[in-house]
């Protein structure tokens, strides 16, 4: 029995090292079966192109496959001195991170993670992690890491970019949209709501309900032209805001595409409200100076350096006698100028000034005629200092020269009339007392004798003293007086007929009277006046020649309508005496009505004739111009103010 | 022969001209103003009163007017040199108030001679 029991012993023995043998066995298939698993899996997951990490429960890393060596940078070298999973897989927030959950099989989806490479950088992926299940116990865990970071870049740069865009589009002082082909907003920018008047949460409505509803056919029309391919050029719109106002808006917006159709449209409106009404003033303005730059009687213009007319008014036409400014502006400037090298004078004095300078100075007009002009100007230099062009205001003052001159002549004439009167008694007393005497001493000489001849000489020289007095008192007349309505025709045969019979041998005269109506003044005045001519005349021919005396109604082409445009209605009687003598030149003619300038010897005249035609044309409120050329002659025109009697029948005098 | 009265401030004027119609042949007082002259008609009756306009005391228009205001009968010649404003108005004035005739000085003894005796 013992043996049996020892038998079974035995065998129960045997029984169970043979078990315990097949388990050993069973295990180092299985272990080798795994094993062989492992490696076939990890050979198959080391082509992936994924990186792929094993770990122990310990979280100690087992494996990494070519992939995640490369990403991570870590190798064996590393696994075999003891690398942890944490070292190398951190949260999105880059901290360390607990698997321990992951080794329930609780977290299967992608989760964002970083990296941390063994250089110390660290880049964003994505991780997917599963329990190691060995013979049905959890060994440790399995995760593939997908590099996400040039994803990530791209995300960012994109999101960053659309940052950029949509701060750019709030920060925009102007509307900036984004519709549907229906126009629904699908964006607006935060300014959109405060242009159009409304609040953040109002419902704003369509594109087209903000705007006005006869624009609205044209914002149809310019929609389907910017979808057919024709780039906006920008659009005008007159837009409602949401208290019903209208502002006038500008409009940009390019078509929207998806997938080759068109979905809506992008832009952006612009409030013009402002602009439009500097525009309108602008045109105000502009119209307002063009009308005030047309309607002065100011010449305005701008002129380039070389004289080439570069901007005229109306008015500047007119002064310089053309018949537009389209006329004027094909003339160079330079042409104008008397003094041709004035314009360049001017030019250089007036360079680097900043004021205006006003010059005055003659100039030509188209016709030849010469007037005066006060030029005020300034010029325009570059930054360069060179000179860039002049701009000028020019009046014709060649009325308010002759005004000037004349008064400047009165003034003269009545300070000597003022002086002459104050002498004039005082010096008549003493000249009757040395005229009494002189004549008494006579009376008991012989008037043959020595004595007597010599004194004849002072009662002479007493004569013309007592003349000289006679015509200064003449500007001490402060009135008109015995002036009377004279026919000048026959006033002026009478006293033509006397300087005919006095004139000297050499000398012709030419005489042609026309009737003239009637002239208010005296005819002693108009004796002095035609003498003191004629006289001039004869002297101005010393060699002989002709004189020639005319009297005719004036012409509204005459001079005198130049001086006098005021008096265009006046009726105007023109006395002329011309010579063909030795004529004057600007010198003298400046000088030949003032009291007491002559040409001529002391002896022979007393300087005041002229004065006094000029005082007497004066009195009678007319005018006297002179014309002279030096070695050709010299023309004195008196025109006096006439009452034409047209039912009398006067006979023209014509005579050699 | 007539009787002849010149009135003259400036004594070489008048001295001179009573000189010279005395040689004539004249019967002639003379008298510095007006009122000289006025006293002087109360004794001597001129038939011709020659007169000075401007004069001290009494000037030459007052005289004619006083003459005149009982006297239409002598003769009075204004002589004067001008006024101090203008040329003849005092003359012409003279003319207008009595005098029968005016004479701007400086005037030749022929001429006074001629006005005489007119």
């Amino acid at each position: 029995m013992s043996h049996t029991r020892e038998s079974i012993q035995n065998l129960a023995e045997e029984n169970a090292r043979l078990k315990s043998e097949l388990a050993a066995l069973r295990r180092k298939h299985e272990t080798e079966a795994v094993i062989w698993e492992m490696n076939h899996y990890r050979e198959i997951l080391g082509l992936l192109p994924l990186a792929y990490i094993e770990a122990d429960t310990s979280m100690r890393v087992l494996y990494l496959n070519s992939v995640a060596n490369s990403l991570s940078g870590y190798g064996d070298a590393d696994i075999d001195e003891g690398l942890y999973l944490n070292q190398v897989i951190l949260n999105d927030q880059g901290l360390e991170t607990n698997f321990n959950e992951a080794l329930t099989g609780k977290r299967k989806t992608l989760t964002p993670y970083r990296l941390t490479r063994k250089d110390g950088t660290s880049i964003s992926c994505m991780v997917l992690s599963v329990p190691r299940n060995i013979l049905g116990k959890v060994e440790g865990i399995a995760i593939l890491v997908v590099d996400i970071s040039k994803e990530i870049e791209v995300a960012d740069e994109l999101r960053r970019s659309e940052d950029r865009f949509r701060q750019f589009a709030q920060l925009l002082p102007q509307t900036v949209f984004e519709i549907d082909l229906e126009g629904n907003f699908l964006f607006l920018n935060d300014y959109s709501y405060q242009m159009f008047g409304y609040k953040k949460t109002d419902n704003i409505g369509t594109a087209f309900s903000m705007m006005a509803e006869e624009d609205r056919p044209q914002i149809l029309q310019d929609m389907k032209m910017n979808l057919s391919g024709v780039p906006s050029p920008g659009h005008e719109y007159m837009a409602i805001r949401k208290d019903g106002s209208r502002m006038p808006v500008l409009e940009y917006s390019v078509p929207v595409f998806q997938n080759g159709k068109p979905v809506g449209f992008r832009g952006f409106i612009i409030d013009i409200t402002g602009r439009k009404e500097a525009e309108r003033q602008l045109f105000e303005s502009e119209e307002k100076y063009r009308t005030l730059t047309d309607q002065l009687p100011l010449g305005i213009y701008r002129t380039s350096v070389s004289g080439r007319i570069l901007f005229a008014n109306p008015a500047l036409s007119k002064i310089l006698g053309f018949r537009s400014i389209e006329e004027l502006m094909e003339v160079p400037s330079i042409v104008f100028y008397v003094n041709p090298g004035l314009r360049n004078s001017l030019l250089a004095e007036g360079k680097g000034r900043k004021h205006a300078r006003t010059a005055e100075y003659p100039v030509r007009r188209k016709d030849g005629a010469i007037i005066w002009v006060r030029d005020t100007f300034r010029i325009h230099s570059n930054d360069m200092g060179e000179i860039e062009y002049l701009d000028g205001i020019l009046e014709d003052f060649t009325e308010k020269k002759l005004l000037q001159e004349k008064l400047k002549q009165s003034q003269k004439l009545e300070a000597l009339g003022t002086l002459a009167g104050g002498i004039a008694h005082d010096f008549n007393n003493l000249l009757m007392t040395t005229q009494l005497y002189t004549e008494l001493a006579l009376k008991k000489l012989d008037s043959s004798s020595f004595e007597a001849n010599n004194l004849n000489k002072v009662i002479a020289t007493q004569a013309k003293a007592k003349k000289l007095i006679e015509e200064i008192l003449l500007f001490s007349r402060p009135e008109k007086k015995d002036k009377q309505e004279i026919q000048i025709l026959q006033a002026t045969k009478e006293i033509a007929e006397q300087l005919i019979a006095s004139k000297p041998a050499n000398i012709d005269i030419q005489i042609s009277l026309k009737h003239s109506g009637t002239v208010e003044i005296s005819n002693l005045e108009l004796e002095r006046i035609l003498t003191n001519l004629c006289n001039n005349a004869f002297r101005a021919m010393p060699e002989g020649g002709t004189l020639t005396l005319k009297l005719k109604p004036a012409r509204p082409s005459d001079d005198i309508v130049k001086i006098r445009p005021a008096g265009c209605n006046q009726q105007w009687v023109e006395l002329s005496v011309s010579d063909t003598g030795i004529g004057m030149d600007n010198q003298t003619l400046e000088r030949i009505f003032d009291p007491f300038f002559t040409t001529r010897e002391v002896k022979e005249g007393t300087g005041l004739g002229l004065a006094i035609v000029h005082k007497i044309v004066e009195q009678c409120q007319g005018e006297i111009l002179v014309h002279s050329l030096p070695g050709k002659g010299t023309i004195f025109s008196v025109f006096l103010p006439a009452v034409i009697d047209k039912t009398e029948n006067e006979e023209d005098i014509d005579c050699g | 022969m007539k009787k002849i009265l010149i009135v003259d401030d400036e004594s070489l004027i008048r001295e001179g001209l009573e000189m010279a119609l005395k040689m004539e042949g004249y019967t002639v007082e003379g008298a510095g103003n007006g009122r000289e002259a006025l006293e002087t008609l109360l004794w001597f009756k001129p038939d011709v009163i020659i007169t000075d306009i401007i004069m001290p005391e009494k000037d030459g228009i007052e005289l004619v007017l006083n003459v005149r205001r009982h006297d239409k009968r002598t003769r009075i010649i204004a002589i004067s040199g001008g006024g101090r404003i203008s040329a003849n108005d005092h003359l012409k004035m003279a003319n207008q108030l009595g005098a029968n005739t005016i004479l701007a000085k400086p005037f030749s003894i022929h001429d006074l001679l001629t006005e005489i005796e007119n």
